[in-house]
């Protein structure tokens, strides 16, 4: 697969043969350098060599004639001292003749002409050792001294020609090795100078593309820097949650998300850290098991709850991870929404609350269709009864409109209990919708007062209302509380020559508002206060108090249907009040 | 006629009691009637306390028990009386107007003896009354301890 960013293999063996290229040439001009270095000190050795010989060819050439001089001189004087100078001469030339001999060993030309040279000088040294002899012997023969001055001239000739063969055969030597050096001085150069040359020219060259391949390697390592901050920067922006790596020793390896400080985790404290050492006891123990079988392939989620919150937790084998098993957690904070569930089950449970509730409405309307059947057949049956007890006292003593009359009464009783019956019906089907609206519960009062004025016929009562607050709710049902309350009120207030009756607001819970009937009347057991409210329970018999019983019950009803509460307090003779808690106007409107 | 028995009659309404008194004195079984007007009256003449403190020694033949009452209904006078070992073989008629079926089961659940739905037409009502009284205080044999009555 190509992967551009990353620089290729061939540009790297390029470079490294390159330099090996250079390097290696350095190496050979190096090494040919130090070879003609060797060469040169040998044609040196060489020079030198010539030259030393030139110079006892010279010297030789020298001590013959200093030797010819000195016998002549011996000859003119007589001096004995010129007789030792001959000698030391001739001492100096047999050894100068056999350093040559030596010097010239490797030159079989040199050698041939000295062995032609070496007979000349030792017969001319004989020569003159031999004049000198004679000198000693007759000192003042005039002849002999001219003929031995002669004598020598052509051997000297003779030996001059032999060392200039000589000569000039060192001197050509010399300047053969003299051309030697000088071609392999321009050798050394050139290859110097084409090898450097070349090698700068590789060296360069590899250098160029080392330093490009090395800003290409800079800027992907630059890039995966900047990928790998931008990764980072992304998953430390992850919500509500966090994004965890781990490796094979449960040792997290990255760590981000905005989650960990949430609860007081860190990047640092996590990363390069084990589960043990970074989390509570109770946390790595319970997540150890989703991390092992991530690493071994398995995808775990689960919930957990950590440092006070809740999280949703998705543990899985990391796809893609390079060269090692790596396992990722992705964690997200659930608390709002667990919160939300808990909202549902409590909904849940209020609204099977409001459900039960329904059910013991539907319970007390099945008590009050009930004490319907019961209590208001009642009063049929009494009709009923007391009528033919009337007509089986009267017998045949009445007549025809009598039994009439008493037969319409008997059949409208009957027709009363069928009355009754569909009134129960409609009541079952009377649960109709609340209309809410904004009641003055003050002018409410005055007109129920006013509306059951027929009742307090020859009454005395004296009327306390005030101070009554405006609630929200149906104005027909809550006419209904009001008249049952104010008409219990003069109900029972009855054996009182005055009597006293107060409607007025008490103080409640928050969020209600609460009004008070209250009466001087005949009260009632507080034991008994409970059945107050039940469908056509009474504390007193019919005889003494008209009614039905369900006047309280239909109260507590709608109150309970605008989401209030009733209570009641009273004693035995001390008068009742009746509370009625409604919940307060602007909770849901306005 | 035999012996006279002591006939318990529970009962708050008035008008009931009368029509009920009516009709007994029809069959006549009516001197032999206490009537009392609730629940908490009929206990305490059983047990002898209150306004009936003084009352002479003995259960009554047969209670009739209204189901509604004031203060104690029917249904826990009759839930006292079977429990109490010294009333429970006291036997008690229903006499309502209730034909709910619960209060049916809730009367037999408790031991109740009889229980007679009081039927709107008088004639009738005098009929159903007059065949209670006549099996209850005349036919069926009381057991110990009840009051009975020399003519």
């Amino acid at each position: 697969m190509p992967e551009p960013a990353v620089p290729s293999r061939p540009l790297n063996a390029r470079i490294v043969v390159g330099f090996g290229t250079a390097l290696a040439i350095l190496v050979a001009i190096g090494a040919d350098s130090y070879l003609n270095a060797l060469r040169l000190a040998e044609n040196y050795r060489g020079v030198a060599h010539t030259h030393e010989v030139l110079s006892i060819l010279s010297a030789l050439y020298a001590d013959v004639l200093d030797a010819a001089a000195s016998r002549r001189g011996y000859a003119l004087t007589g001096d004995e001292g010129h007789a030792e100078r001959v000698r030391a001469a001739e001492q100096s030339i047999r050894s100068r003749l056999a350093d040559l001999r030596r010097l010239t060993g490797d030159n079989p030309r040199q050698q041939a002409r000295l062995g032609r040279l070496e007979p000349l000088v030792i017969q001319r040294i004989a020569q003159i050792q031999g004049a000198i002899a004679r000198r000693r012997q007759h000192p003042y023969d005039r002849e002999e001294q001219a003929a031995a001055t002669l004598e020598g001239t052509r051997e000297t000739d003779e030996i001059r020609a032999a060392l200039g063969g000589m000569f000039a055969e060192e001197q050509a030597l010399l300047s053969q090795r003299a051309a030697d050096v000088e071609a392999s001085l321009r050798r050394t150069k050139w290859v110097i100078v084409l090898g450097s040359a070349t090698a700068g020219l590789l060296v360069a060259i590899a250098s160029f593309l080392f330093h490009r391949e090395f800003l290409q390697r800079e800027r992907a390592e630059a890039d995966l820097r900047r990928n790998e901050a931008l990764y980072r920067a992304v998953l430390s922006q992850f919500p509500n949650g966090a994004v965890l790596l781990f490796d094979r020793d449960l040792r997290y390896r990255l760590a981000e998300g905005q989650g960990l400080q949430q609860v007081g985790l860190s990047k640092a404290g996590l990363e390069g850290r084990t589960i043990w050492e970074a989390l509570p006891a109770e946390t790595s123990a319970a997540i150890e098991p989703a991390y092992r079988a991530a690493l071994a392939g398995q995808a775990t989620s689960f919930e957990i709850p950590f440092g006070g919150r809740h999280y949703s937790v998705h543990v899985s084998p990391l796809a893609g991870a390079p060269g090692e098993t790596l396992g990722m957690v992705v964690s997200l904070d659930i608390t709002a929404r667990k919160q939300a569930q808990d909202d549902v089950l409590r909904l849940n449970a209020e609204l099977e609350r409001k459900v039960a509730e329904a059910t013991a409405a539907n319970q007390e309307l099945e008590a009050f269709s009930y004490s319907v059947s019961h209590d208001l057949r009642a009063p049929i049956r009494h009709i009923n009864g007391f009528v033919d007890m009337l007509r089986r006292r009267l017998g045949t003593g009445l007549d025809e409109t009598a039994q009439r009359h008493l037969q319409t009464i008997a059949r409208a009783s009957r027709h009363m209990g069928e009355l009754i019956d569909d009134l129960l019906a409609f009541s079952r089907m009377g649960r109709g919708e609340l209309i809410q609206a904004r009641v003055s519960l003050g002018s409410l009062a005055r007109e129920v007062i006013e509306s059951l004025r027929p009742e307090m016929d020859g009454r005395s009562i004296e009327w306390k209302v005030d101070g009554l607050p405006d609630v929200t709710g149906d104005p027909a049902m809550l006419r209904i509380v009001l008249t049952n309350l104010v008409g219990n009120a003069v109900k029972y207030t009855r054996p009182r020559t005055r009597a006293l009756i107060e409607i007025g607001p008490a103080a409640g819970a928050p969020g209600e508002v609460v009004l008070f009937v209250k009466d001087n009347g005949v009260g009632f057991e507080m034991k008994y206060a409970d059945k107050l409210f039940g469908v056509f329970q009474r504390l007193h018999r019919s005889e003494e108090f008209e009614g039905t019983g369900i006047g309280l019950a239909t109260v507590r009803r709608i109150v309970h249907r605008h989401g209030g509460r009733t209570w009641a307090e009273a004693s035995v003779d001390g008068g009742a009040t009746f509370y009625v808690a409604l919940p307060a106007p602007g909770g849901e409107s306005s | 006629m035999s012996q006279l028995r002591r006939i318990l009659l529970a009962e708050d309404n008035e008008h009931d009691v009368e029509l009920t008194l009516n009709a007994l004195a029809e069959n006549r079984l009516a001197n032999e009637v206490v009537v009392v007007r609730d629940g908490a009256e009929a206990l305490d003449y059983l047990y002898r306390r209150g306004a009936y403190r003084l009352r002479e020694e003995g259960n009554p033949v047969v209670v009739l028990l209204d189901l509604k009452m004031p203060k104690v209904d029917g249904l826990e006078v009759l839930r006292q009386i079977k429990q109490d070992a010294s009333l429970r073989q006291m036997p008690v008629v229903m006499l309502t107007s209730s034909r709910e079926e619960n209060d049916l089961v809730r009367s037999y659940e408790l031991g109740v003896n009889a229980y007679v739905v009081k039927p709107v037409e008088f004639g009738r009502f005098v009929e159903a009354v007059r065949e209670l009284g006549v099996f209850w205080a005349v036919v069926n044999e009381a057991p110990p301890g009840s009051v009975r009555r020399s003519p």
